[in-house]
């Protein structure tokens, strides 16, 4: 059976940390009770979920102030998947380059930390959102 | 974020509290980089923080450089598994010298 | 006391550059990881808490051990850099080291030692220094009582060091400890026999020969007569084909060796075979012969029966209609030969009833069916029923000879379209059974979609059809 939890926030950096407590809460609500296993999943979901809604935040359109980040989150037993939606220009994920680590660069870390962190990272566009949709199974990536 | 500063070893230590992410990782690398230019040598205690992302990394790994520029120093603070991944899964942790104690970190700079 | 166990990039280079997916600290000496053998020891000496301290990632190793408490004890971890010496490891540490007696293991070696004897009270009565070196590390206290110096030190159990810089330290001290002294460490399956540690799932076929002293890890199959050992570590999730000897040999996890491989003194991983007496690694492109496995999730099959469901229900839909129109027309051709056989559905040797007509290949008609696989339409619904799969093993024939062949094929799964089809292997030898036992030990959904897209796009570009 999978729950599905919905939020939208305006694409502004001061809502930042409420989409990020949302990731964090809902990934907490696929346990019981709390352990430090747990914690590395839930605040893993928590700093995957900030990456992406920070991209969608910075690369929103200078025209268009009144646009929003949606954040969907599909919870089964198992498996969490978060979408985010944002109406920037079209994205794909596989088109950003892995930062030269080694170099230590100052920026373009986001993307890359989320297909470390999440299994399966997708990207996709329908009727002028962007559509970047991640999802992680419990016990360890596969 | 608040940000605390204490003196030990004769070096700042800047404790920032809260979440350095990237809706305040701008103001954080600016307030260090008007410290800089009187301390060059100083210490980022990371251990109140309970959320660090990859703006904050990039903020810590500019002043890095200014620190370097002015040639002074930064090193880091982290006593906690979270903030510590987060620097391991950047790779920051191989840029950066980290004490899990910042009277030793601060001390390093007298060596 | 305390422990910190410190390693750099540096010093396991070596390991990496040989076998890429293996964390060099989760190295398997007789099965077990490396870094266990000093976390044992550690608990040995009266540590209560461990830290590990290094310049490469431990993502993976800390994804294995979290905080350690499946030990009992506190693991921590921390990361140095590539420039650090001792002491700077030690400043770095400083709050973990203050106020306690450390044990430090410095570099990439192995300790021997033994768990039948007491090693607390020889620690406590050191005063800290250097203890044992080899040319890859050492282990020394650092803190100690000072009232040590001046007191005679208690006599010190077996504790020796033997270096890790080549496959060759490798090879060596797995054969040794398995052979000599199995019984000094904690090692992980049972004894079933003196010298035979066998883990949990294994699947041997009765035509194999082991000969002890062996070590078989967990979910393994060794097929019909091969033979393993003396002196055969095997490690787990590894498929061992049939007529392959290992003698003298370690492999690792995940790994599986080809029909007709012969193993002897050497090193396995992934697709390498190294030898350690020369260092020589030869890499086997052919993924038939030894490549890397992915044990199947357990969570599969429902899905995988599911999805298999689907496919043999869309093809009915799709299907019916060009079926039943062309099997009229070619019954009225006499091109159309019904036939039903009693075929094999599981390694048990339950058998079912199937139609399996041929089709003559001639006539635009004949051609037409045999392009959309219509000879195999009346197959679907065992498919539907859960008998057969859509793609997996050559259907066998209820015959003596093949009621011989699954008793050692554990892993046969019978289907409408068999791997090799997918892969244009000829049916007249028995080279099929490679490539079917090759990608029964990959079955995966995605991995079976792609196969049943190119053994259907096969039976169209074949000439002559079964």
């Amino acid at each position: 059976m999978t729950d599905r939890l919905f939020m939208e926030i305006p694409s502004r950096l001061k809502y930042l940390r409420l989409a990020s407590n949302f990731g964090l809460n809902a990934a907490r609500s696929m346990f019981e009770g709390e352990d430090s296993d747990q914690n590395h999943f839930t605040e893993s979901m928590e700093l995957a979920l900030n990456e992406a809604v920070t991209n969608s935040i910075r690369h929103r359109n200078p025209d268009s102030p009144e646009a929003s980040v949606v954040v969907e989150i599909s919870l089964s037993p198992r498996e969490i998947t978060i979408r985010v939606k944002d109406t920037n220009s079209p994205f794909d994920s596989e088109m950003v380059p892995t930062p030269d680590l080694d170099s230590h660069p100052e920026n373009g870390y986001g993307i890359y930390m989320i297909k470390e962190i999440m299994d399966k990272v997708e990207t996709s566009r329908e009727k002028g959102w962007n559509i970047l949709t991640m999802s992680k199974k419990l016990g360890g990536k596969q | 974020m608040k940000l605390n500063k204490e003196i030990l070893k004769t070096r700042p230590v800047f404790s920032p509290e809260g979440r350095l992410d990237a809706s305040n990782a701008g103001l954080f690398k600016s307030r260090l980089n008007e410290e800089i230019t009187a301390e060059k040598e100083i210490v980022i205690d990371l251990s109140r923080l309970e959320f660090l992302d990859s703006s904050g990394i990039g903020a810590l790994i500019s002043i890095h450089r200014k620190c370097d520029k002015e040639r002074g120093g930064l090193k880091l603070v982290c006593q906690h598994d979270r903030i510590r991944k987060v620097l391991e899964l950047t790779r920051a942790d191989r840029l950066f010298d980290i004490y899990d104690e910042a009277e030793a970190a601060a001390g390093s700079f007298l060596k | 006391m305390k422990a910190i166990i410190t390693v750099k990039e540096k010093e396991i280079d070596w390991f990496r550059s040989l076998f890429r997916s293996c964390h060099p600290l989760l190295m398997q000496i007789c099965k077990k990881p490396f870094l266990e053998y000093l976390v044992d020891f550690s608990i040995l000496c009266g540590c209560s808490e461990i830290r590990l301290v290094t310049d490469i990632p431990v993502q993976r190793v800390e994804d294995l051990y979290g905080d350690g408490s499946r030990w009992g004890i506190q693991l921590s971890y921390s990361s140095i850099r590539e420039t650090d010496g001792f002491d700077e490891v030690l400043e770095k540490n400083s709050g973990f080291c203050r106020n306690t007696t450390l044990l430090v293991f410095e570099g990439f070696f192995f300790l021997h030692y033994d768990k039948n004897l007491d090693y607390s009270d020889f620690f406590r009565s050191l005063p800290g220094g250097e203890l044992k070196r080899c040319s890859t590390g050492r282990l020394s206290i650092v803190g100690g009582s000072p009232e040590n110096r001046s007191r005679p030190t208690a006599e010190s159990p077996l504790l020796e060091t033997t270096p890790l810089s080549s496959v060759a330290d490798i090879h060596q001290l797995s054969i040794e400890i398995l052979t000599r002294n199995p019984e000094r460490y904690v090692l992980p399956g049972y004894s079933s026999e003196n010298q035979a540690f066998i883990g949990q799932n294994v699947v041997i076929a009765r035509k194999a020969e082991i000969n002890p002293p062996v070590m078989i890890g967990n979910h393994v199959q060794i097929h019909k007569d091969a033979v393993i050992g003396p002196g055969a570590i095997i490690g787990s999730d590894v498929i061992i084909d049939s007529n392959c000897q290992i003698v003298n040999s370690v492999v690792f996890d995940k790994t599986y060796i080809g029909k007709h491989l012969d193993l002897k003194g050497k090193v396995v991983g992934e697709n390498s075979v190294v030898n350690p007496i020369d260092g020589i690694q030869l890499h086997l492109e052919d993924e038939h012969l030894l490549s890397q496995v992915r044990p199947a999730s357990p969570r599969v099959p429902f899905l995988h029966r599911l999805v298999t469901r689907i496919h043999a229900l869309l093809a009915m839909i799709l299907l019916l209609l060009p079926f039943l129109c062309c099997v009229s027309i070619l019954k009225m051709q006499k091109r159309w030969m019904p036939q039903k056989q009693s075929v094999l559905i599981n390694s048990q040797g339950k058998t079912r009833k199937l139609s399996r007509p041929r089709i003559a290949p001639t006539g635009y008609i004949g051609k037409f069916a045999l392009l959309l696989s219509l000879d195999r339409f009346p197959l679907l619904s065992a498919v539907l029923g859960g008998k057969l799969s859509m793609i997996g093993s050559k259907i066998l024939e209820d015959t003596g000879e093949n009621r011989e062949k699954i008793k050692e094929y554990s892993s046969y799964r019978p289907a409408v379209f068999s791997y090799a089809e997918a892969e244009t292997w000829p049916d007249e030898n028995s080279e099929w059974e490679i490539v079917e036992r090759f990608h029964l030990a990959r079955k995966s959904i995605f991995h079976d979609q792609i196969l049943l897209i190119k053994a259907i796009v096969n039976r169209i570009y074949t000439e002559d059809n079964p």
